[in-house]
C-alpha cells in the first residue's frame, strides 16, 4: 500500500501497519537449541576404564597427595573441637570466645575460598596449594605456642585461610589430572578423606595430647599434626598442574593451543558467566537448600545421642565412627555408580543423586526416631550413606557443566551455598526451633523438608545438564575452529565476535549475533531501535557480560575481560549523548579521559594533540560539560576517545539528537580517522548518515543479525531500510 | 534566653563530632549518591573492638586505634563489595534501604563480639590523653580534646583528598557518568570500593571519638547512630549540599551550637525541633532545582501480564479473591486456635502493622515517596485518641478524628514534598519523626501533664472490646476495610493520576492532572491510614508514652514493606506477617527480630528485590505459562477483534475565546544568567502544521516547553486560543485542548497502555479521590465510560494485544503509538510533538510523517513539531520556523527556509549526508502542493541512492 494511491490512509490503518512492522520485527527464528545437538561425547575414547588404569593414566601422586592434605584438614578441625576444653582451660577463655574462635575459623575457610577460588583460575594451582598447606602448617604449629586468645584467634584465621585450598582448588585438579571416565571414582576417593578423618582425628589428637599430658598436651597435637602437612604441602610444590580442561579437549580432539587461557578474568565477570550456566544454578539453589537443614544437623544430632539415648562422650564417638564409615561406603558406591551412569546419561546420575538426597531426610528423621541407640546408629549409617553417595555424582556433573578455566571459582561458590547460606541460615532457624521444640523435634521437623527440597532442585537441574555439557563442549569447538582459521593463515580480524547471547533478567535481547570487524575498515552497525547494538556494543567494550558468546580482539578472547583492560587493549567506545562527565569542566573530562596513560608528559601531549582537532574546546576547558550545548558536548567525548590512540573506536549513537551542521562536523572528523587508518564501528538509528561513512554495514534487528555484507548492498535492501508498506518508491 | 562561653564551647565540640559524621556522609554520598543509614554502624564495630582491646587487653590506645581502623576499612570494603556493588544499578531508593539493612547486619556482628564480662564490663569507653582543663563551669577532658585535635585535621584531609587529587578526581568522575568512566580505563569497582574503605576508616574514628562524649560503656553493644544523630549529620552535610567538606564543618558548627543553645533554654525536645526546623529550611533551600532528576522505583515486583484469553479461566480470574478469602477465613479461626490473650495481642500488632504497610504502599508504592516517618503518624493518631478520649469522645468517634488529624498533618508534611523528591523527602521525613517523638507527641495537649497516655477499651456499637479476641476482630475489619477501600482505588483514576505523577510528572500534568493535588492526596490518605492504625493501637495498647513511638519503627515499617512486596496490598500483609508475625512466633527474641528484618531484608534486595511478593508471581507466572500452554481456543484479544475503524468523537468544550491556537509574542526565558530564547514571536493558525527547526540548545524545546507550562517565561506573552495563558499551570491549559508528545517518549512505564490511555482520559474527566475509595456510583459510572472508550481507542489504533502490557515493555515504536493514541484519547484540538520520532528506526520514522497527518486530520487538530529529520519536517509541514541561539532566525514556507542562507550557516551545514536522515520526502512522496509550485525537492543525497 502506498500513501500516494491512499492520500487518505487513517490513523487507524497507518498505525496497525507500524504496528504491525514492529511486530514481525519482533519474531525472531528459531535458532536450534544447542540441547538438541546431540549426546554429549565425553568418553567415547575412554570406556569402561577401570579404577587402577584412571590413576595410573593420572599418575597417583597426585591424588595421594590431595587426599593426604584432606585427611590433615579434617584433622585440625576435629582437634580444635576435641581439645577445645583443654585449649580453654590453658588459656583462660570464655565458652563464648571459644565457640567465637572455631565460629570465625571456619568463616574463614569459606570466605577465603572465593578469592583463591579466584587465583586458582589463573596460577598454579599445584603451587597454590602447597602454598597454602604450607601456610596451614605454619600456622598449625603456632596455634601449639600461642599464648592468648587474640594470638589464637589470629592463628585460627591463618589456618583458615590455609585450609581453605581444598574447596576450590583440589576438585578441579583431579578433574584435570584424570580421565574423564574416572572421575566420579576419583572425586571418591579424594572425599573419603573426610569421613576417614573424622574416625581418625579425634583420635589421635586425643591420644597426643593424653601421651604428652599436662596443660599444654594439646599443644603437641597441633605441632605435630603440622608435620605430615607441611611435608603434604611440600609434595604438592612439586606437582604438575595439569592444563584446564584438557581431558575434555582431549575428548574433542581440541588442540591445546585453541584452549588458549584468557587473561584477566575478574571475579565479577566469572560469578556472572557461571550464573549463566543452568546446572550450576540448580546445583547452588539444591545445595544451598540442603545445607539448611544439614549442616547443623551433627549438632542436634550429638544432642538427641546425649539426651535421648542417654550416650556418653564414648558412645557418642562410637556411633560418629560407624556413620562416618557409611558416608564413606556410600562415596565410594558413589563413584562406581556415578562413572557408569556419567557415561551415557549425565542427567540419570544426576536424578538418581537427587533421589538419594531427596530421601536422605526422612532417613535421618527416621534414624532420630529409633527407640534405642542401636536402631538409630544402623538407620543413620544408612542415611549418611546415601547423602554421600548422592554428593560424588553431583560434583563430578558440576564440574562437567561449568567451564573448565572457571572451576575453581565455582567449586568455591558452592562452599559459599553449603554452608553459608545453608550454614548460617539453617544454624538459626534450626537454634530457634531447638529452643522452642528440642533438637530431636528439630531434626524431624526441620531435615526432611530441606533435603526433600533440595532434592526436587535437583531433579530439575537434571533437565538441564546434558544442554549444559553440550554447550561446554559446543564452545570448545569453536575455539578449536577459530585456532584452524588462525593456523591455516586466515587474516585474523581486529575484532571477532560469535554466537554473542545476552539477557537482561530473563528477557533475551541478543541471540547467536556473529560478527567480525576487519582492521582499518569502517562497519556501521543499523537496525531498529532496541535491536540490540548497543548491548552489543556494551558486550565489546566490557560494560556488559554476555551470557555465552565469545569476542576475540586480534585473536585474544577478551569475553569476560574487564573494561578498563580493554580500554587499554585499544577498544575505546564513545556513548553518544551521555560520553561525558556533566559535572567535571572539559579539561577535567580530558584528564579523565588519558588517565590510562600513566606517563603525564604523553597525557598532556595527546590532549593537545586533540585540541589541535576541536579547536573550539580549547575556549571552553574551564566550563562545565553539562553546560556545553549538546553538539559540544560530542565533541567533548570524541576528543576524549581520540585521546586514547584507539586501535578500534566505537561510537554510539552518533547523531542523536544532533543537529544537521553538527553531524557534518563530526564526520569530517571521522573521515579524517578513516585515513589515518583508525577501525571503527560506527551505531546509528538514521541508514543515510551511517552509510555516508561506512565500508561495511551489519543490520540487526530483534537481537540478530540480518544483513552484513558491503554498505552498498544493504542500500539495495529496501525491505531491511525502508518503511516498505508504505511504498517505496513516492515520487 | 542565656548564652554563654560554656554553651559555645560545649556547642562547638559537638559540632566538631557531627562535622566529622556527615563528612563521611558526603564521602559516600558523592561517589554512591545515597546517605548512608549504616555510617555509624560500619564504625561501631571496630570502635567496640577498640574497646576489648584496650581494656580487657590492656593494648595501647594508638596502637589499637591503627588497628581498628585496618577492620574498619575492611569492613566498609567487604560492605561495598558483598551489597553495594550488587545494588547499585538500582535506584538510589533501592540503595538507602539497602543501607539500612547493612546496618542492622552490622548491628548482629557487633553482637556476635564475645563478652567475656570480665574487666572491661562496666567500664566507660577509653580516651586516651590525660589532660583536663576547666572553662567555667565545663570540665574538658581526652575525649574533647581528641576532637578538637582529630576532627580538623581529617576533615582537611578528606578536602585534600576529594579535590585535590587524582584520585579525587577520578571519584567524582565515576560518580558523574560511571560507564564513561569505566571506557576511560577507569576501574569505578575499585574506586567505589575504596571510598567504602575509607568510609569505614572514617566511621571507626568518629565513633571511636565520639564514644567517650556519649558516655558509651565498654562490652555494651548499642546502636551507634541512631536516627536523632544521623539527623543531626545530615543537616550539617545539607550545609555543603552533601558536597563541600569545609561548609559541612561550618554546618557542623552551626547544628552544635544551635543544640547546645536550645537543649540549655528549652530543654531535649526544643533541640529535636530546632534541628527539624533547620532541616527543613536547608532541605527547601538546597534542593531547589534538584528535584528534576528522575527516580523510579524498581522494587516494585513485576508479574507477567496475564493474556486477555486467559481471563476467561474462571478459577484463574478469581484466584486473587480465592486467595483472599482463604487468607481472611484464617485471620478470623486464629484467635479461636490459639486463644490466650497474649498471642491475640499478637495478631492484633499484625493486622495493624499490616494497615501502617498499607499506607506505605499507597505513598511509596504508588506516589514514589519515600517516608522515613511513617511511624510519626501512628503516634500522632494513638495520642490523639487518648486526648480525645480522655475529654469524653467515644472511642470510636475518635478513631475518626485521629483519622483526619493523621492526613492533615500528614499534608502539611507534604507541602515541602511538592519542592523535592527522593532522598530529601526521606530527610524530610526523618526529621520529622525525630521530632515527633521528642516533642511533638509530648505536648501537653496530649499528654495533660503525664509522662503516659490511657486509652481504656470500652463497648463499641454494642460490642464490648475489652476482651481481646473482640479487639482483634474489631482491628480485622478495619484492615479489612482499607484493603478493600486500597484496592478499589488502585482501579481508578484516582490511583493511576498518583502513580502517573510519580512515573513522570510532567506527562500527567500535560493530561490535565495535578500533580501536588495527587501528591498531597497520596499523603492524606497515608496519613489518614497510619493514623487510624494508631488509633486502633491506642486502645490495643491501653497504656502508652511517646517512647512507643520511635523513629526506628518509621524504618522499620519501610524495611517491613519492602520485604513484603512494595505497591502492592498483599505486600503489606505479608511484610507485616514476616516481620512482625514471625518474631511473636519466637517469643518476641531481639535477634530473630534483626534477622526476621535487617538480615531477610538484604537478602531479598540482593536477591528477590520484589519482596516476598515476587515468589507470590513466580507462582502465578508458572501458572499462566502453563495455563497459557494449555490454552487452545482463540487467542485473539477481543479488544482488536471488535475490529473498530472509526472512532465516535464526543464535543468536547474546550476554553478559549478565539480559533487561533497560538500566539507567542516576545517571549523571553531565562535559565539562571542564560537567555534560552529571545524575543521570540511565532503564531500557529488553526489546521496548520508548523514547523520548528534548529540546533541543539537553539531553545526549541524550551519555546515548547513554555507554551505547555513546564517553564515559566521571563517576558512577553503566550496566547492559546485568544487566552493569555502565560501564567497558567501546566494541568490548566489541557483544558484548551492542548495535546503533548515527548522526546523521551518514556509516558508512565508501570502502567499498562490501557492505564495509560484511560490517564489520558483524565483532562476530559478527572477522577477524585473520595468518590474512588469509597467506590459512589459517580466513580463507578465515570470508569466504566473510561474503560469502554479506551477499549474502542486500543481497537482503532490495533492496540489491543498490548492493552494489558506495561508500557516500558513495548519498544520505543509501539510506545510512539501509545503516546499518539493518547492524543485521541485525550481529544486534543492543538498537538505539541517535541522530536515525535527520536529514537525511531529509519524505517519507522519514515511511517510516522504519514501518521500524525493523519491523527492531525482525525482530530482536526493544528500541529506544532519539532524535528530535525529535516526531509520528514519538511514534507509535512505548511510553514517552518528555524532558531538559533534563541532567536527566530527564519520563518516562511519549508523550501525557503530551507534553503536561508542563515538557516544554512546556523543549522544545516552543507553535509548533504547529515541532512538527509530519512528518506521521508522520497518514500511518502513530496505533498502535491509544492510539486505542483515546482518548487525544488529537499536535496537528495548521492549516496542515498532514491532513483526518481
Amino acid at each position: 500500500m502506498s500513501i500516494d494511491t491512499q492520500p487518505d490512509a487513517g490513523a487507524s490503518s497507518l498505525a496497525r501497519q507500524v504496528l504491525a512492522q514492529e511486530e514481525q520485527a519482533g519474531k525472531r527464528d528459531i535458532v536450534d537449541d544447542p540441547a538438541t545437538a546431540g549426546v554429549p561425547e565425553l568418553t567415547e575414547t575412554d570406556d569402561q576404564m577401570q579404577l587402577s588404569e584412571v590413576v595410573r593414566v593420572g599418575g597417583a601422586g597426585t591424588l595421594g597427595t590431595l587426599f593426604a592434605l584432606n585427611l590433615v584438614d579434617e584433622f585440625d578441625r576435629a582437634a580444635f573441637g576435641v581439645l577445645g576444653p583443654d585449649i580453654q582451660a590453658s588459656l583462660g577463655l570464655s565458652d563464648a570466645t571459644l565457640a567465637f574462635t572455631g565460629v570465625l575459623g571456619g568463616f574463614v575457610v569459606v570466605l577465603a575460598a572465593i578469592p583463591i577460588g579466584h587465583l586458582g583460575d589463573r596460577m598454579s594451582r599445584t603451587r597454590l596449594i602447597g602454598f597454602l598447606s604450607l601456610v596451614w602448617a605454619g600456622f598449625a604449629l603456632l596455634t601449639g605456642l600461642v599464648q592468648s586468645a587474640f594470638q589464637l584467634g589470629v592463628a585460627r584465621v591463618l589456618t583458615g585461610v590455609g585450609k581453605s585450598n581444598e574447596g576450590p582448588l583440589h576438585k578441579p585438579v583431579l578433574a584435570d589430572q584424570y580421565p574423564i571416565a574416572g572421575r566420579a571414582r576419583v572425586f571418591a576417593l579424594h572425599s573419603a578423606a573426610s569421613p576417614a578423618g573424622n574416625v581418625l582425628a579425634p583420635i589421635l589428637a586425643g591420644g597426643i595430647a593424653v601421651a604428652v599430658g599436662g596443660a599444654a598436651g594439646w599443644r603437641w597435637a597441633f605441632v605435630v599434626a603440622a608435620v605430615p602437612g607441611a611435608l603434604a604441602g611440600l609434595v604438592a610444590l612439586g606437582l604438575r598442574d595439569p592444563a584446564r580442561g584438557q581431558n575434555e579437549a582431549r575428548a574433542l580432539d581440541v588442540s591445546e593451543a585453541a584452549m588458549g587461557g584468557e587473561p584477566n578474568v575478574p571475579l565479577g565477570a566469572a560469578f556472572a558467566r557461571l550464573k549463566r550456566v543452568d546446572t550450576f544454578r540448580y546445583a547452588l539453589a539444591g545445595l544451598g537448600a540442603l545445607g539448611f537443614g544439614l549442616f547443623t544437623a551433627p549438632i542436634f544430632v550429638n544432642l538427641v545421642l546425649e539426651r535421648t539415648y542417654g550416650l556418653d562422650a564414648g558412645g557418642r564417638g562410637v556411633v560418629g565412627s560407624i556413620v562416618a564409615l557409611g558416608s564413606l561406603i556410600g562415596a565410594l558406591v558413589g563413584g562406581r555408580v556415578g562413572d557408569q551412569l556419567l557415561q551415557h546419561s549425565p542427567e540419570k546420575a544426576m536424578q538418581r543423586a537427587a533421589l538419594a538426597v531427596g530421601l536422605m531426610g526422612p532417613t535421618m528423621a527416621l534414624s532420630v526416631a529409633m527407640p534405642n541407640a542401636t536402631l538409630h546408629t544402623v538407620v543413620a549409617f544408612c542415611s549418611s550413606a546415601m547423602i554421600s553417595a548422592a554428593f560424588v555424582p553431583v560434583t563430578a556433573v558440576f564440574s562437567a557443566a561449568i567451564p573448565a578455566r572457571l572451576r575453581s571459582v565455582g567449586f568455591a561458590l558452592v562452599g559459599v551455598y553449603l554452608s553459608l547460606i545453608g550454614g548460617i541460615g539453617g544454624a538459626i532457624v534450626g537454634g530457634m526451633l531447638s529452643s522452642s521444640f528440642g533438637p530431636r523435634t528439630t531434626l524431624i521437623i526441620l531435615v526432611p523438608p530441606t533435603t526433600i527440597v533440595g532434592g526436587f532442585i535437583l531433579n530439575l537441574g537434571s533437565k538441564v545438564v546434558r544442554k549444559d555439557i553440550a554447550l561446554a563442549q559446543a564452545d570448545l569447538r569453536e575455539a578449536q575452529a577459530a585456532a584452524e582459521r588462525r593456523a591455516r593463515g586466515d587474516e585474523c580480524p581486529l575484532l571477532e565476535v560469535r554466537g554473542l547471547e545476552f539477557s537482561y533478567g530473563s528477557v533475551q535481547v541478543l541471540f547467536d549475533v556473529d560478527f567480525e570487524v576487519r582492521r582499518g575498515e569502517v562497519l556501521a552497525l543499523l537496525g531498529t531501535n532496541g535491536a540490540g547494538k548497543s548491548t552489543v556494543l556494551r558486550c565489546v567494550s566490557g560494560l556488559s557480560l554476555p551470557d555465552r558468546g565469545v569476542i576475540r580482539l586480534n585473536g585474544d578472547d577478551v569475553t569476560l575481560a574487564a573494561a578498563t583492560y580493554r580500554v587499554r587493549r585499544g577498544i575505546v567506545q564513545m556513548q553518544g549523548g551521555k560520553a561525558v562527565f556533566p559535572g567535571l569542566t572539559v579539561r577535567e573530562n580530558l584528564e579523565v579521559g588519558c588517565q590510562v596513560l600513566d606517563d603525564e608528559a604523553a597525557a598532556s601531549s595527546a590532549i593537545d594533540e586533540v585540541l589541535e582537532l576541536f579547536p573550539k574546546l580549547r575556549e571552553r576547558l574551564d566550563q562545565r560539560a553539562g553546560s556545553l550545548s549538546g553538539g559540544e558536548q560530542q565533541m567533548v567525548a570524541l576528543a576524549k576517545a581520540l585521546l586514547l590512540d584507539p586501535e578500534l573506536l566505537i561510537i554510539d549513537e552518533l547523531s542523536l539528537g544532533l543537529a544537521p551542521v553538527v553531524v557534518g562536523e563530526i564526520l569530517e572528523v571521522l573521515q579524517k580517522l578513516r585515513e589515518r587508518g583508525v577501525t571503527m564501528i560506527i551505531v546509528e538509528q538514521s541508514v543515510n548518515v551511517a552509510l555516508a561513512i561506512a565500508d561495511r554495514a551489519i543490520f540487526m534487528e530483534k537481537g540478530q543479525v540480518r544483513f552484513a555484507g558491503p554498505a552498498a548492498e544493504l542500500r539495495e535492501r529496501d525491505d531491511l531500510v525502508r518503511a516498505v508498506f508504505l511504498g517505496k518508491e513516492g515520487g | 534566653m542565656t548564652f554563654s562561653i560554656e554553651i559555645l564551647i560545649l556547642g562547638l565540640l559537638r559540632g566538631l563530632a557531627y562535622a566529622v559524621l556527615a563528612a563521611g556522609l558526603v564521602l559516600v554520598y558523592r561517589s554512591t549518591k545515597v546517605i548512608n543509614f549504616a555510617h555509624g554502624q560500619l564504625g561501631a564495630f571496630g570502635a567496640a573492638i577498640l574497646g576489648k582491646l584496650v581494656v580487657d587487653l590492656q593494648w595501647n590506645f594508638f596502637v589499637a586505634l591503627a588497628f581498628v581502623l585496618v577492620i574498619g576499612g575492611a569492613v566498609g570494603a567487604a560492605l561495598e563489595v558483598l551489597i553495594v556493588r550488587r545494588l547499585i544499578r538500582s535506584s538510589q531508593l533501592v540503595l538507602l534501604v539497602g543501607t539500612i539493612g547493612a546496618a542492622q547486619l552490622l548491628l548482629v556482628f557487633q553482637l556476635l563480639i564475645p563478652n567475656d564480662q570480665g574487666t572491661g564490663f562496666g567500664v566507660r569507653f577509653p580516651s586516651p590523653l590525660p589532660w583536663t582543663a576547666t572553662v567555667g563551669t565545663l570540665v574538658l577532658d581526652s575525649s574533647h580534646f581528641m576532637v578538637v585535635f582529630c576532627v580538623p585535621i581529617v576533615l582537611l584531609g578528606l578536602w585534600y583528598l576529594l579535590t585535590q587529587t587524582r584520585i579525587g578526581l577520578l571519584l567524582r568522575a565515576s560518580a558523574d557518568n560511571a560507564d564513561a568512566a569505566e571506557l576511560a580505563g577507569v576501574s569505578t569497582t575499585q574506586i567505589s570500593t575504596l571510598v567504602w574503605a575509607l568510609a569505614g576508616v572514617l566511621s571507626t574514628l568518629t565513633i571511636v571519638l565520639i564514644n567517650p562524649l556519649q558516655g558509651v560503656f565498654v562490652g555494651v553493644p548499642s546502636i551507634a547512630l541512631g536516627p536523632a544523630m544521623l539527623l543531626r549529620a545530615v543537616a550539617a552535610a545539607q550545609f555543603g549540599r552533601l558536597q563541600s567538606v569545609p561548609l559541612t564543618l561550618v554546618g557542623g558548627l552551626f547544628v552544635g551550637v544551635l543544640e547546645a543553645f536550645t537543649l540549655v533554654n528549652r530543654g531535649s525536645g526544643a533541640t529535636d525541633a530546632a534541628i527539624f526546623v533547620l532541616l527543613v529550611v536547608l532541605v527547601l533551600l538546597r534542593a531547589r532545582g534538584s528535584s528534576t532528576d528522575v527516580q523510579t522505583w524498581s522494587l516494585a515486583p513485576k508479574a507477567r501480564a496475564v493474556p486477555e484469553y486467559l481471563r476467561e479461566v474462571a478459577w484463574f480470574r478469581n484466584l486473587g479473591s480465592i486467595v483472599g478469602g482463604t487468607g481472611l477465613v484464617v485471620a478470623v479461626l486464629l484467635p479461636i486456635v490459639f486463644s490466650t490473650s497474649s498471642q491475640t495481642f499478637l495478631f492484633s500488632r499484625v493486622v495493624l502493622f499490616a494497615m501502617v504497610g498499607l499506607s506505605v504502599t499507597v505513598l511509596t508504592g504508588w506516589a514514589g515517596q519515600l517516608s522515613l516517618g511513617q511511624f510519626a503518624f501512628v503516634g500522632l493518631g494513638s495520642m490523639t485518641t487518648a486526648a480525645l478520649v480522655a475529654k469524653g469522645v467515644p472511642f470510636l468517634s475518635a478513631v475518626g478524628y485521629s483519622a483526619v488529624a493523621g492526613a492533615f498533618a500528614a499534608v502539611l508534611i507534604g507541602f515541602p514534598a511538592l519542592r523535592v523528591s527522593g532522598l530529601y523527602l526521606a530527610l524530610t521525613t526523618l526529621g520529622f519523626a525525630v521530632f515527633a517523638r521528642g516533642w511533638l507527641l509530648q505536648l501537653d495537649v496530649f499528654l495533660d501533664g503525664d509522662t503516659v497516655a490511657t486509652v481504656p477499651r470500652s463497648t463499641v456499637l454494642g460490642f464490648d472490646l475489652t476482651s481481646s479476641r473482640t479487639y482483634y476482630y474489631f482491628c480485622l475489619v478495619f484492615l479489612v476495610a482499607a484493603i478493600l477501600m486500597v484496592r478499589r482505588l488502585r482501579s481508578t483514576g484516582s490511583a493511576r493520576s498518583i502513580i502517573a505523577t510519580r512515573e513522570n510528572e510532567q506527562a500527567a500534568a500535560s493530561k490535565g492532572i495535578v500533580p501536588t493535588a495527587q501528591k498531597l492526596q497520596a499523603f492524606a490518605f497515608s496519613g489518614a491510614l497510619a493514623a487510624t492504625a494508631g488509633s486502633l493501637f491506642a486502645g490495643l495498647r491501653v497504656t502508652f508514652s511517646p517512647a512507643d513511638f520511635e523513629a526506628t519503627a518509621s524504618i522499620d515499617v519501610v524495611a517491613m514493606t519492602v520485604i513484603g512486596g512494595l505497591g502492592t496490598v498483599a505486600g503489606a500483609v505479608l511484610g507485616a506477617l514476616y516481620v512482625v508475625g514471625i518474631p511473636a512466633l519466637f517469643n518476641d527474641n531481639p535477634e530473630v527480630a534483626l534477622f526476621s528484618s535487617g538480615v531477610g531484608l538484604l537478602l531479598l534486595l540482593l536477591y528477590l528485590p520484589g519482596g516476598l511478593m515476587q515468589l507470590v508471581y513466580f507462582a502465578r507466572d508458572a501458572i499462566v505459562r502453563k495455563l497459557d500452554a494449555a490454552f487452545t481456543g482463540d487467542r485473539q484479544s477481543s479488544v482488536d477483534a471488535a475490529g473498530i475503524t472509526t472512532l465516535a468523537r464526543p464535543e468536547l468544550a474546550f476554553a478559549g475565546t478565539d480559533d487561533v491556537p497560538l500566539r507567542v509574542e516576545k517571549l523571553d526565558v531565562t535559565f539562571g544568567g542564560l537567555q534560552a530564547v529571545k524575543e521570540m514571536d511565532l503564531v500557529v493558525q488553526s489546521g496548520e502544521i508548523v514547523g520548528l527547526i534548529g540546533s541543539n540548545g537553539a531553545g526549541k524545546s524550551t519555546l515548547m516547553n513554555a507554551v505547555s507550562g513546564y517553564v515559566r517565561p521571563s517576558g512577553g506573552r503566550i496566547v492559546l486560543y485568544g487566552d493569555d495563558v502565560t501564567s497558567y499551570p501546566t494541568h490548566a491549559r489541557s483544558a484548551y485542548g492542548v495535546g503533548r508528545v515527548f522526546q523521551d517518549a518514556r509516558l508512565f512505564p508501570e502502567l499498562t497502555v490501557r492505564e495509560v490511555l484511560m490517564v489520558a482520559m483524565e483532562a476530559v474527566d478527572p477522577s477524585h479521590l473520595v468518590p474512588s475509595a469509597l467506590a459512589l456510583p459517580s466513580s463507578i459510572i465515570s470508569e466504566r465510560a473510561k474503560r469502554s472508550a479506551v477499549d474502542d481507542h486500543l481497537s482503532y489504533l490495533g492496540l489491543g494485544r498490548y492493552a494489558d502490557t506495561p508500557v516500558s515493555d513495548l519498544s520505543t515504536g509501539t510506545r510512539r503509538i501509545v503516546e499518539l493514541a493518547g492524543l485521541l484519547a485525550q481529544g486534543a484540538r492543538f498537538l505539541l510533538l517535541d522530536e515525535p520520532t527520536a529514537g525511531v528506526a529509519q524505517r519507522e520514522a519514515e511511517a510516522f510523517g504519514p501518521l500524525i497527518k493523519s491523527i492531525q486530520a482525525d482530530l482536526g487538530a493544528t500541529v506544532l513539531i519539532i524535528e530535525h529529520d529535516l526531509p520528514l519536517i519538511l514534507s509535512m509541514s505548511d510553514r517552518v520556523y528555524c532558531m538559533s541561539a534563541g532567536v527566530g532566525i527564519a520563518a516562511g514556507l519549508p523550501d525557503e527556509v530551507r534553503n536561508d542562507p542563515g538557516v544554512i550557516a546556523a543549522y544545516l551545514g552543507t553535509d548533504e549526508r547529515a541532512i538527509n536522515r530519512s528518506d521521508s520526502g522520497h518514500a511518502n512522496g513530496a505533498t502535491p502542493r509544492r510539486r505542483a509550485a515546482g518548487r525544488r525537492e529537499p536535496l537528495q543525497a548521492a549516496p542515498a541512492g532514491g532513483s526518481k
